[in-house]
């Protein structure tokens, strides 16, 4: 049952991805907009409050991924260029060597 | 607009209401009938109340843990059992002959009545369980994520609106347009993923409902 309810969790939150990010997107531009028509600032609060609402996009995003920000060092983690790059490249490196011998051009 | 079927004085009353109605009818009935005569060794309706029951208390304890599903079982169930019937209310033999009917998620209105529910129901046990600390969540990390924080509990009830009413809209409008081109057995396929789809919203809607009311009351390293 456990395991059952984990898989049934992970379909969730994967359904849940593609939404919240578009969600969160259109809160944003929304609400920008709004606050604009009411106080004539056109197009500042829009362009914030959309930046606003990518960013909480992608929180939304992270956080489903990669579980909740609890502290000021996970961001810290999350945020960490150098740090990520150098997974990212590692992650490259593999991708090649797993696949050399079907390369068509080596 | 259309789809209004009557006037109870000023209010407008539409078809999507009167099936929710039916819906709610079917299942206080099927519950009412399954508890009034409790016996110890269950059979018939009852049998059928405390199987689905006792299946959606053992889903949610999954999740929340047997302490908290018990407590939370009756609203996340009843969010399960009402979006599945109202899902499968399409599928109905006929249902497309009469006119204006359509399932009620297929209507904005009702889904995002559904997550307005989710988002005070949220708010509501995040407070009872933690007090006045609770505010306390919109802040973690740190201050600066204050606007992100409130930006995504608003988008949380807009992002399940959209998709159970995305989906569900998707699916009777594909099929509203196959019963056009072709009636004779091309539909069934189209309906038979629907019955799929219908069920795996209902699922994911309660399950994301759990995992914000799981996230709210959430124990903070108490022990």
């Amino acid at each position: 049952m456990a395991k059952d309810s984990w898989n049934t969790k992970a379909l969730g939150k994967a359904l849940a991805m593609a939404t919240n990010m578009a969600a969160a997107l259109a809160v944003g531009y929304f609400l920008g907009a709004f606050l604009d028509k009411r106080f004539g600032t056109a197009p500042w609060l829009t362009l914030t409050f959309f930046l606003l609402g990518t960013a909480t996009g992608l929180k939304m995003m992270y956080e489903t991924a990669f579980g909740k920000l609890e502290k000021p060092e996970d961001v810290r983690k999350a945020v960490n260029l150098k740090d990520n790059l150098a997974k990212m490249k590692e992650l490259r490196e593999q991708l090649k060597k797993n696949q050399g011998p079907t390369d068509p051009e080596s | 607009m259309q789809g209004v079927l009557f006037h109870i004085g000023p209010v407008p009353v539409y078809n999507i209401t009167v099936t929710s109605w039916v819906i709610m009818a079917i299942l206080a009935l099927l519950f009412y009938f399954g508890t009034r005569n409790m016996k110890r060794i269950p059979s018939g309706i009852q049998n059928v109340a405390e199987a689905i029951v006792e299946g959606l208390l053992n889903f949610f304890s999954g999740v929340l843990g047997e302490k908290r599903a018990r407590l939370y079982t009756p609203l996340l169930a009843t969010f399960f059992l009402f979006i599945l019937l109202c899902n499968y209310s399409g599928l109905v033999p006929g249902a497309g002959m009469v006119h204006g009917f359509q399932p009620p998620t297929s209507d904005w209105n009702v889904t995002g009545a559904l997550a307005i529910v989710v988002f005070f129901a949220t708010h509501y046990y995040g407070i009872k369980v933690h007090g006045i600390g609770y505010f306390k969540h919109f802040v973690t990390p740190f201050a600066a994520f204050l606007p992100l924080n409130l930006l995504e509990e608003v988008a949380r009830p807009l992002s399940l609106t959209l998709r159970l009413f995305g989906n569900i809209f998707a699916e009777e409008t594909i099929l509203f347009f196959l019963l056009g081109m072709a009636p004779f057995l091309v539909p069934v396929a189209m309906m038979g993923l629907s019955v799929l789809l219908g069920a795996i919203q209902a699922l994911v809607f309660t399950i994301l409902a759990t995992s914000y009311i799981g996230a709210a009351t959430e124990e903070h390293e108490s022990h």
